[in-house]
């Protein structure tokens, strides 16, 4: 199956998007966590801090369906 | 925390108190409130100029720094003499913020929080404002603002945006409901190496202070209830549903690991 994951400015980089600007797509197996979707394309999860999708946040353990769309958000520590 | 309640002069706050959200009643809730500003830098001087402003009645600000010449592009309370005098950060807020108003308590407080001091520093308060710069210190607020049942708001700003989610004890989510296990701070990239917006800053602050006025006037129907990420450069404000979490580990399984082992790190 095909996710398709977005990042913005520091985990940009990192992701190396191929859509667009912000997002690559990824093959991947059915059942497997955004976790380890990251692992398996050699991002650091401890890097995300957590995830936006369909309108709610999730978490890393989260299992994403073939089409999906989501956006990792990292850390935003500053104040 | 002490509160000085002085309702002699409501004029003051007269175009405020014409918002009919707000009225003569909420002012008068606003100063008879107390809160916590954690963090006195971008977020926090500028959440502290509000809340003064506003006629929050005692206002406690807590941060142990200086002020640094790369600091003044976000930093609104402070000036070149700042950073050639040295001295602290809450210190200098509260001596500017008190000529703004005087009708407030303004409690500077010079220390780094931690597990030692941080129950010290939030007992008393209504509410608490995230104004860090780190997420050990966020966690531990967390822990202690659970354990205590007192409500707070997490915000953070990086680059060009930043998240704002308001934590109520019992009823919402926990920042632990929905962040992930995240390195030791060090190892996380952050203002230093991607920069901020004095905009950012700027937009995300009063944001929270908004939350905060809905929650200390006693509008918690008016709170936001998701967590809302807003970048300025892209022109994006979104929000998001969090779901609480029955076995979190802080507001769930009442564990607090950041309070009950000051050495525990961000890791798994």
């Amino acid at each position: 199956m095909v996710i398709y994951l977005k990042a913005g400015s520091e985990l940009r980089e990192r992701l190396q998007p191929d859509v667009d600007y912000y997002t690559r797509r990824v093959e991947t197996q059915p059942g497997k966590s955004i976790r380890e979707i990251l692992q398996d394309i050699g991002i650091d999860p401890r890097l995300v801090a957590f995830l936006y999708t369909g309108g709610k946040v999730e978490k890393l353990d989260y299992i994403p369906q073939d089409g999906q769309a989501i956006t990792l958000q990292p850390p935003v520590s500053g104040g | 925390m002490g509160r000085k309640n002085d309702r002699s002069s409501l004029f003051r706050y007269n175009r405020q108190m014409l918002f009919e959200e707000l009225g003569e009643e909420g002012q008068l809730k606003l100063l008879d409130s107390a809160v916590v500003v954690a963090g006195c830098g971008g977020l926090g001087a500028n959440i502290a100029n509000t809340l003064v402003r506003a006629g929050i009645g005692h206002i406690k600000i807590v941060d142990r720094d200086k002020v640094e010449l790369d600091n003044l592009h976000r930093q609104i309370l402070y000036d070149e003499a700042d950073v050639k005098q040295g001295q602290p950060k809450t210190t200098i807020a509260a001596k500017k913020l008190s000529q703004v108003n005087s009708q407030v308590v303004i409690e500077p407080v010079v220390v780094q929080m931690n597990a030692d001091n941080i129950e010290d520093i939030i007992l008393g308060a209504d509410l608490l404002l995230d104004a860090t710069d780190n997420f050990e210190t966020r966690m531990l607020l967390n822990d202690a603002c659970i354990k205590h049942g007192i409500s707070w708001i997490y915000a953070g700003v990086m680059a060009a945006y930043g998240n704002v989610f308001t934590i109520i004890p019992g009823q919402t989510p926990c920042l632990r409901c929905f962040i992930n296990d995240l390195p030791p701070d060090k190892d996380i990239p952050g203002t230093e190496t991607y920069g901020v917006l004095p905009t950012a800053v700027n937009i995300i602050a009063n944001i929270e202070v908004t939350e905060a006025i809905k929650f200390l006037t006693g509008k918690k129907e008016a709170l936001l209830h998701k967590l809302i990420n807003v970048d300025v450069w892209n022109g994006t404000w979104n929000m998001f549903e969090i779901e609480k979490q029955d076995n979190c580990p802080c507001c769930g399984l009442k564990r607090f690991d950041f309070l009950d082992n000051p050495r525990q790190k961000l890791q798994s």
